[in-house]
């Protein structure tokens, strides 16, 4: 461990910002690059599917699985990600029975989550301050083992959408022809949702659930308006979450704002950059 | 002969509807079918019922020789189905929206091999869309999509391709290459179900002519003249669509 220490030490010492110096800056930026790399890569098969508002779904979800963490006095990220994962698979169940039905179903997901997250919250008695950190972050507060944590679900998450991205591609683009095809596609759209709710576990500790979505979702928005094909948005979509995860976090610590927000102000500012230059491009 | 598709007192329902009702049907190797129908007379329905996309109350499938529950041979079958567009949420290139009718073929993981490029490069080539591969579908005409989609069913190197109503919202000029694209792949040994609304520039083609009246097959033999358009468009009572038929041309759905 000792060496792994070391490089640590080593890598941040060489970066000569004053922010580099700062332990729980360090994991900062290590825990934000994570999930922004992450997010779009899943969230891109959201935005094809036109299911952009499932990430707030299941981030709704999860809070009641964060109280429920308080209340049994466990991890309340492991309980998070359990029930964004019990969730996940009610949306995507709901939502093969028909649109409309889907659509109120949602909404019964969504305030359902909201709901029983401040019942339990207020059964377990905690406090208000411990409850703000979850619906907007606490990425200063970040540990080593948070650090593990996204790192393993990152590996996932990026495994499955880089392996099965043709196969994830054809079931969000057109399931009956997947079908034709022999696809399984109910098991690749669980697949899907897995993943994101696991996504919005580690998402929520780096930006809170209420920014959750947007950073599944913003990266995939700014980007597609700029490219012609699926493999380039889904490259720059990494690369754009990853560029506005770091730059949030660098503007929180100077403007001392809480770096959740400024992530997703990073990302809404490369959204409208991305229109305008769309907009000039079509112009001229 | 096997056929490809065999379809038995196929019966379907959707709730308290009967879309298709004891519907016996054949399509043999190297025909030309043509599905002809009003609106709201089951030639959708019946299309995903031989595709296994909707499923039977009453009846039997067999697909090349096999059942149905039992039938795996997917790449056997390439099926353009009825839509407006091929734009969706993420811009998509030509290439990769056929390279995903490919998958039937090839491994469901990792990048696609040479085989499939090469695949989906003779896809594109037989309607003639090759020189547009790197083109998002978005930017491309309606009858550019059209050939696209055409092409993604084309990928899987299929026996059998089933067509829904593939030249609705296209005008007569692409039509036209639309039948030659289409008679050429049957020539080539491929047996073609096709769904129209009325024969149109198609007639030359069809082997057999397959008519559909409220979930019934009311006609099946030759595709005879009367096909055209006075047999199929007026139907007093229609079971889902009230509507009149006030586009002749079998151009809007």
């Amino acid at each position: 461990m000792d060496f792994f220490a070391n490089a640590w030490d080593g890598l941040w010492n060489a970066c000569s910002f004053e922010f580099c110096q700062w332990d729980f800056m360090r994991k900062a930026l290590v825990a934000a690059a994570l999930v922004g790399v992450t997010a779009p890569a899943i969230g891109i098969f959201l935005v094809q599917r036109r299911l952009s508002l499932m990430g707030d779904g299941i981030g709704h979800v999860a809070f009641t699985g964060v109280a429920a963490g308080f209340l049994l006095d466990t991890v309340p990220l492991v309980t998070a990600i359990v029930a964004a994962i019990l969730g996940a698979l009610a949306i995507e169940l709901m939502r093969e029975r028909g649109r409309t039905e889907g659509d109120v179903a949602l909404a019964v997901v969504f305030y359902g989550g909201i709901a029983g997250g401040a019942l339990l919250m207020g059964l377990s008695g905690t406090s208000n301050t411990n409850i703000l950190t979850y619906l907007f972050g606490a990425l200063l507060t970040v540990t080593s083992s948070d650090i593990l944590a996204a790192l393993g679900i990152s590996v996932i998450v990026l495994g499955i959408a880089t392996l099965l991205r043709r196969v994830l591609f054809a079931v969000s683009y057109d399931e009956e022809v997947a079908r034709v095809s022999g696809v399984s596609v109910r098991s690749l759209n669980l697949l899907v949702a897995v993943a994101a709710a696991i996504t919005v576990g580690v998402t929520m500790r780096v930006v809170g659930i209420l920014l959750v979505s947007g950073m599944l979702v913003l990266p995939v928005a700014a980007v597609q308006q700029l490219t012609r094909s699926f493999n380039a948005t889904f490259a720059g979509s990494l690369v754009l979450g990853l560029s506005v995860s770091v730059a949030g976090v660098v503007t929180s610590y100077y403007v001392d704002a809480p770096p959740g927000a400024t992530i997703v102000m990073a990302a809404i500012v490369a959204f409208v950059l991305a229109s305008v230059f769309a907009r000039a491009r079509a112009v001229v | 002969m096997t056929p490809d598709f065999h379809l038995s007192g196929a019966t379907v329902s959707f709730g308290a509807t009967v879309a298709l009702r004891n519907v016996h049907f054949h399509l043999d190797p190297g025909e030309f079918v043509v599905l002809l129908g009003a609106n709201g007379s089951g030639k959708t329905t019946m299309v995903k019922t031989l595709l296994g996309l909707t499923p039977l109350r009453q009846g039997r499938l067999d697909v090349f020789g096999t059942p149905l529950s039992k039938f795996r041979d997917w790449g056997r079958i390439g099926y353009v189905p009825q839509r407006a567009s091929a734009a969706s949420g993420v811009p998509a290139n030509a290439f990769e929206v056929v390279l995903a009718g490919r998958l039937a073929r090839s491994r469901k993981w990792g990048p696609h091999t040479k085989d499939d490029a090469r695949a989906v490069t003779e896809a594109l080539e037989l309607v003639d869309m090759a020189d547009k591969h790197k083109e998002p579908v978005a930017t491309l005409s309606g009858g550019q999509q059209q050939r696209v989609l055409i092409a993604r069913a084309l990928a899987g190197e299929p026996d059998v391709l089933v067509l829904d109503e593939p030249v609705s919202g296209i005008d007569l000029e692409h039509q036209e290459s639309f039948a030659t694209t289409l008679g050429a792949l049957n020539r080539g040994g491929r047996s073609v179900l096709l769904v129209a609304h009325a024969l149109g520039v198609i007639e030359p083609l069809v082997s057999r002519a397959v008519v559909l009246t409220q979930g019934e097959v009311t006609y099946d033999g030759k595709p005879l003249h009367e096909l055209h358009d006075s047999h199929v468009h007026h139907h007093p009572h229609s079971v889902e669509e009230p509507l009149p038929f006030s586009n002749p041309a079998g151009g809007a759905r």
